[in-house]
């Protein structure tokens, strides 16, 4: 009973392809004609072109954070050896110079801090031996 | 290969049409469902051998009226409270309904109002029912193929098939026996 029922459902529809009026065939034909055109020609792939879009601005956005993390402490360094550089540099400069030298030099400071005295003392020191 | 997927398209264009005629009640939606359908079949398929476009074009098929589906339910979420366009009234009311001029004027009556109930009652099932019903029944794959196109289990596919021939034979049993 249920094939039977079944058959006469399928006959049913069987039947109604055979009956779709003309505007629709035509438009299924059509429908057809343009999806094999559609295979004939190439079409911009936006989907193809927003994830080539995408990976070029998530590289560029790694190379703009990422990169300068990596440089920070190769920069320090030069940073460092420059200034340990100039510093020896200007002991140098410093050592060489004789008025940098009396400043630098914390004994000399106090001799001339009590350069009267010591003048004095020799005075007096001289005029009696 | 552009010829033989020509008459491949021509073959089942008409099926393709009713089966997404009958899931959406909408003439100009069901055309839209085919054309994706076909577009995709050539577009991504065309270059497989012959034999495996009819389940591929199923299963595209199948997806474009449950993707349809889907786009419907979230259409009615949103804009449920706008009033229907009279154009889809117009649509359901199956004025599109075959013209034959062989038949007589008996039997074409007879014969669409047999198309009109059946499509009534096959819109009254759930989606899922008449995919299986229609690829079983109408389209003849079996249930391992049915399970593919439909992209479920072949369990699925039986108690759907059952389900919906267990409502069909009640309504239209009198009209079928």
């Amino acid at each position: 009973m249920s094939n039977n029922f079944e058959k006469n459902v399928k006959q049913q529809l069987d039947m109604s392809l055979t009956t779709l009026d003309a505007m629709t065939q035509s438009q299924l034909t059509q429908a057809r004609y343009k999806a094999l055109a559609y295979a004939q020609t190439k079409h911009f792939n936006l989907g193809r072109w927003f994830t080539g879009l995408a990976s070029a601005a998530v590289l560029a956005l790694l190379v703009i954070t990422v990169m300068p993390t990596l440089q920070t402490p190769v920069n320090q360094q030069l940073a460092i050896t420059n200034t340990n550089q100039q510093l020896a540099t200007n002991n140098q400069q410093q050592s060489a110079d004789p008025e940098w030298s009396l400043v630098s030099d914390m004994d000399e400071i106090e001799l001339y801090k009590n350069l009267a005295f010591y003048i004095w003392f020799d005075d007096t020191v001289g005029s009696n031996s | 290969m552009s010829e033989l997927l020509n008459k491949f398209l021509a073959e089942n264009e008409s099926r393709a049409f009713r089966m997404a005629q009958f899931a959406t009640g909408n003439r100009d939606d069901a055309l839209d469902i085919v054309q994706e359908a076909m577009i995709k079949l050539v577009n991504k398929y065309r270059h497989l051998p012959e034999q495996e476009w009819p389940p591929l074009f199923h299963r595209i098929l199948q997806r474009q009226i449950t993707d349809w589906y889907r786009s419907k339910k979230i259409r009615q979420k949103f804009f449920g409270w706008l009033p229907a366009s009279s154009d889809e009234e117009a649509d359901n009311s199956l004025e599109y309904v075959e013209h034959s001029s062989v038949r007589t004027p008996e039997i074409h009556l007879l014969n669409e109002q047999a198309i009109e109930v059946l499509q009534i009652e096959l819109q009254q099932l759930p989606l899922r029912q008449r995919q299986a019903f229609l690829l079983r029944c109408w389209q003849g794959l079996d249930t391992a193929q049915t399970a593919a196109a439909m992209g479920c289990s072949t369990g699925s596919v039986k108690t759907h098939y059952h389900r919906a021939l267990t409502v069909l034979r009640n309504k239209l049993g009198e009209t079928w026996p």
